[in-house]
C-alpha cells in the first residue's frame, strides 16, 4: 500500500506523481506545514483547539486564510507558476465559487514541485499542484507569494 | 463547572456501604431457591476464573470502553486525510463520543495518555463535555502541551 491515505480520497497521488517525505503525525497539519511550523496544528476553530495567528478571525473562510498567511508576509498572486525569487502557497477549497471552504494549503519548493501534509498522514512532495485535487481538498482557490529568503 | 467527584472518599460512607453489602449478600442468599443459589455460585466462580485468565466479565464500564474504542477507530477512518478540525469534529463518530457525556471523559483522558507524544484531537470533546478549558492561550494548537494540560487537570478528580 502506498501512503496511509485511501486512493479514493486523493486519486491523483501515485508513486509516480509524489514521494513520501515524512512519517505520519497528528501534531501538525497542512496549514502549519505550509507555514513551516511543525509544533502546532493550525486551524481557526471556535473552540480554540487549533493555533491561529493572533488578530486574524477564527472563521473557516478564504478571507481568514488569506489574512493568516498575510501575517507571514504572503500576498495574493495570480497563479502557481514557478518564479525563482518568490515562495508560493496554494490554498485549496471545496464548494461553489465565491463561497469556498478552505480545506488544505500546499507550499511550492524551489524546484517548482509542491509539498503537502496530508491531514494526520505523511508529508509528501508532489510534482504538480493538482496532484492533491479530489473530494477531500477540492482544488486551488487562491495563490499567495512572498519574496524567497 | 464540571462536577465529577473530588478525590478522597468519605470513610464513614465507605464503612456503611461495606456493612450493607455483607448483610445484603446473606439476605439475598437466604431468599434464593437451592437452584438459584447454585447458579449464583457458579456465576461467581466463572467470574473469578475469567479474571484469573486475564479476561474480564463485561460490565457497563467495559461496555463503554469497547464502544469508545469502536468510535475512535470509526472516526479515524471517517476523518481520512482531512486537516480541518471543524470538519472532523462534526463527523458522526466524534459526535457520538461527545454524546456519551461524562462517561466519555475518563475514556478520552485514557486515550490521550495512551497516545503519548502523538495526542490526537480529543480536546474539542473534552471541552464540549466538561465546559472547562485548562489550556493556556499560548498552548493552543500544541497538542502535546494541550494533552499535558488536560491530564494535569484530571488529577483533581476521581474517575
Amino acid at each position: 500500500m502506498f501512503g496511509s491515505w485511501s486512493p479514493e480520497e486523493l486519486p491523483g497521488l501515485s508513486p509516480k506523481s509524489c514521494k513520501i517525505t515524512s512519517e505520519a503525525s497528528t501534531q501538525y497539519n497542512c496549514v502549519a506545514w505550509a507555514a513551516k511550523d511543525e509544533t502546532n496544528y493550525w486551524w481557526p476553530d471556535p473552540m480554540d483547539v487549533g493555533y491561529w495567528p493572533p488578530g486574524v478571525p477564527r472563521t473557516v473562510t478564504r478571507g481568514a486564510f488569506i489574512k493568516a498567511f498575510g501575517t507571514l508576509g504572503y500576498k495574493k498572486c495570480l497563479d502557481g507558476s514557478l518564479e525563482p525569487h518568490l515562495e508560493k502557497i496554494a490554498i485549496f477549497g471545496t464548494g461553489s465559487s465565491g463561497l469556498e471552504i478552505p480545506t488544505h494549503v500546499a507550499l511550492q519548493l524551489e524546484s517548482g514541485e509542491w509539498t503537502s501534509k496530508l491531514g494526520p498522514f505523511e508529508d509528501i512532495r508532489h510534482k504538480t499542484i493538482h496532484a492533491v485535487n479530489g473530494p477531500v481538498y477540492g482544488k486551488p482557490i487562491c495563490y499567495m507569494s512572498r519574496p524567497r529568503s | 463547572m464540571f462536577c465529577m467527584a473530588r478525590r478522597r472518599k468519605n470513610p464513614y460512607a465507605v464503612a456503611l456501604g461495606r456493612r450493607g453489602g455483607k448483610v445484603g449478600g446473606k439476605a439475598r442468599a437466604a431468599n434464593m431457591t437451592p437452584k438459584e443459589r447454585s447458579e449464583s455460585a457458579r456465576n461467581a466462580v466463572m467470574a473469578r476464573w475469567a479474571m484469573q485468565r486475564g479476561t474480564r466479565v463485561v460490565d457497563s464500564k467495559t461496555e463503554n470502553w469497547l464502544k469508545f474504542q469502536r468510535l475512535v477507530k470509526k472516526w479515524k477512518k471517517q476523518r481520512g486525510a482531512s486537516s480541518s478540525i471543524t470538519e472532523t469534529i462534526a463527523m458522526p463518530a466524534y459526535q457520538e463520543i461527545i454524546g456519551m457525556g461524562e462517561k466519555a471523559v475518563p475514556l478520552l483522558l485514557a486515550q490521550l495518555r495512551s497516545e503519548g507524544d502523538e495526542p490526537d484531537q480529543w480536546f474539542w470533546a473534552l471541552r464540549a463535555i466538561t465546559g472547562e478549558n485548562p489550556v493556556k492561550a499560548e498552548e493552543r494548537g500544541n497538542f502535546r502541551k494541550m494533552s499535558q494540560a488536560w491530564l494535569a487537570w484530571s488529577e483533581q478528580y476521581v474517575w
